[in-house]
C-alpha cells in the first residue's frame, strides 16, 4: 500500500521522475472516471431522484416568520399573510415559467404590478423579490438581507401585506424552485382605517369600509394554475401552508462537491509534492509547468466551497 | 522558483483572469449554458498561455500540451458535476 502511495505521489525513477498521478495515462483515466461518474450520476437522478437529487425545504410559514423577524429587529411592523398577494405571486412565478424568463419585467413588458392588481389587490404601494435555486427559507432571507435593494423591502414600513409563491419547474433549461415575494399595503385597507375612525369618533353604526376590507381578504381564493407543482390552497378564507420539499437519500449538491474537491486535493496534493521534490533534486524534464496547474486547481478549489446555486433578484 | 521569477507578468495575468472568471461564474443569474462557455473561454486561455510560456522557454511537446488539456478537461468535467442538479 505505502509503495503504491509513494509510486502514485512521490517523483523517482520508477515513475520517470514524475508522480504517477499527473502522467497524461493517469489523468486521462481520471477523466473516464468524472465521466462515468457523471453519466451514472444523471442515470440516478433522472430516473431515481428520490435517491440522488437536491435536498430542499421552502415553507411560505418559514419565509413570513423569518421576514418578520428581521423587521421587528429593524423596529418595523410585522407584515400579514394576504390571499390576493399570494395570488399574484402566484401567477407572477406561472408567467416566469411559461415564458422563460427570470426578471422582475417579462418580455411580453408584463410588469410586476399587474399581477397585483389583476388578483384585486388595489395598492398604495407594491414591491417584489425574487430567488430560484435555494435550498432552505433561511437561505433566500439571508440573501436578500444581504442585498441593500431587497432588504429595503423586507423592512420598509410602506408595506403592510405579504404573499409569497413557492414554485418548482424549468426554467431557461435549469430545474429550479422559484420564490416570489410579493409586498404591499392596501387603499381599501388605508380607506378602511379613515372610516373606522371616523366611525369611532361620530359613534355612527356605518362602518362599512372596514367590514368591506376584511370581508375581501377573507374571501380571496387562488385558482388552480395549470398543472404546476404549487401547493398553496386556500380553503374558506384560511391560507395553508406551502411547503416544497425534497429528501433524496443523497444529497447531489453536497455529494457532487465532495467528490470534485476530493479529486482536486490529490492531484493538487501530487503536483506540490512532484514540485518540490524534483526542485530539490534538480532534475530536468519536459513535462507541463506545475506552478500553472495548482494554481487553476486551487482558484477550483475556493469556487467549489463558495458556490452556490440560489441567486436573487 | 526561477520559472516563476522569470514569468511573473505572466503568471500575475494568469492568476486575474483565472479568479475574474470565476468570479463571474459564481453569479447563478446567468444560464447555465453562458456560465459553461465563460468557463470553456478561462480554461482555453489557460492552455494558450501554459503553451505559449512552453514556447518561449523552448520545451513545447505534444505530451505538454496534452497535460495542460487534459487538466482542464477535469476542470470542465467538475463543474458539469457540481452543476449537474441544474442540467
Amino acid at each position: 500500500m505505502f509503495k503504491l502511495i509513494y509510486h502514485f505521489f512521490v517523483p523517482h525513477k520508477g515513475n520517470n521522475h514524475r508522480s504517477k498521478i499527473i502522467h497524461n495515462s493517469s489523468l486521462f483515466a481520471l477523466i473516464l472516471l468524472i465521466l462515468f461518474t457523471s453519466w451514472f450520476s444523471i442515470l440516478i437522478n433522472k430516473t431515481h431522484p428520490e435517491i440522488l437529487g437536491i435536498s430542499y425545504s421552502i415553507s411560505d410559514q418559514e419565509l413570513l416568520r423569518l421576514v418578520n423577524e428581521e423587521r421587528i429587529k429593524n423596529g418595523s411592523s410585522p407584515l400579514r399573510m394576504n390571499n390576493k398577494l399570494i395570488n399574484a405571486a402566484n401567477n407572477k412565478a406561472n408567467h416566469m415559467f411559461s415564458n422563460n424568463y427570470w426578471a422582475h419585467f417579462a418580455p411580453d413588458n408584463t410588469t410586476p404590478w399587474e399581477f397585483i392588481t389583476k388578483s384585486n389587490y388595489d395598492y398604495v404601494y407594491a414591491g417584489e423579490n425574487l430567488a430560484k435555486g435555494f435550498v432552505n427559507a433561511r437561505d433566500v432571507v439571508e440573501a436578500w438581507m444581504n442585498s441593500p435593494a431587497h432588504k429595503d423591502n423586507i423592512l420598509s414600513r410602506q408595506y403592510e401585506d405579504i404573499g409569497f409563491a413557492i414554485v418548482e419547474g424549468n426554467l431557461q433549461g435549469e430545474d429550479t424552485v422559484l420564490v416570489v415575494e410579493i409586498f404591499g399595503k392596501e387603499k381599501n385597507q388605508f380607506l378602511a382605517k379613515v372610516e373606522d375612525e371616523n366611525f369611532l369618533i361620530a359613534s355612527s353604526n356605518s362602518a362599512v369600509g372596514l367590514e368591506q376590507a376584511i370581508d375581501i381578504n377573507q374571501t380571496a381564493e387562488v385558482p388552480l394554475l395549470g398543472e404546476s407543482n404549487i401547493s398553496n390552497t386556500v380553503k374558506g378564507g384560511a391560507i395553508q401552508e406551502t411547503l416544497i420539499s425534497s429528501k433524496p437519500s443523497i444529497d447531489i449538491f453536497i455529494s457532487s462537491k465532495t467528490f470534485s474537491f476530493l479529486i482536486l486535493s490529490v492531484l493538487l496534493i501530487a503536483l506540490i509534492l512532484d514540485y518540490t521534490i524534483i526542485l530539490k533534486k534538480r532534475i530536468p524534464r519536459i513535462v507541463g509547468n506545475n506552478i500553472d496547474h495548482i494554481i487553476l486547481i486551487s482558484i477550483f478549489i475556493v469556487f467549489i466551497f463558495v458556490h452556490n446555486i440560489g441567486v436573487i433578484l | 522558483m526561477k520559472i516563476i521569477t522569470k514569468h511573473t507578468g505572466l503568471y500575475i495575468i494568469e492568476i486575474s483572469i483565472l479568479a475574474v472568471g470565476f468570479v463571474l461564474l459564481l453569479n447563478s443569474s446567468y444560464p447555465f449554458i453562458n456560465q459553461f462557455i465563460v468557463l470553456i473561454f478561462m480554461l482555453g486561455f489557460y492552455t494558450a498561455l501554459g503553451v505559449f510560456r512552453h514556447r518561449m522557454d523552448h520545451d513545447i511537446h505534444l505530451k505538454v500540451v496534452l497535460e495542460y488539456i487534459f487538466i482542464s478537461l477535469i476542470i470542465a468535467l467538475l463543474f458539469l458535476i457540481i452543476n449537474i442538479g441544474r442540467i
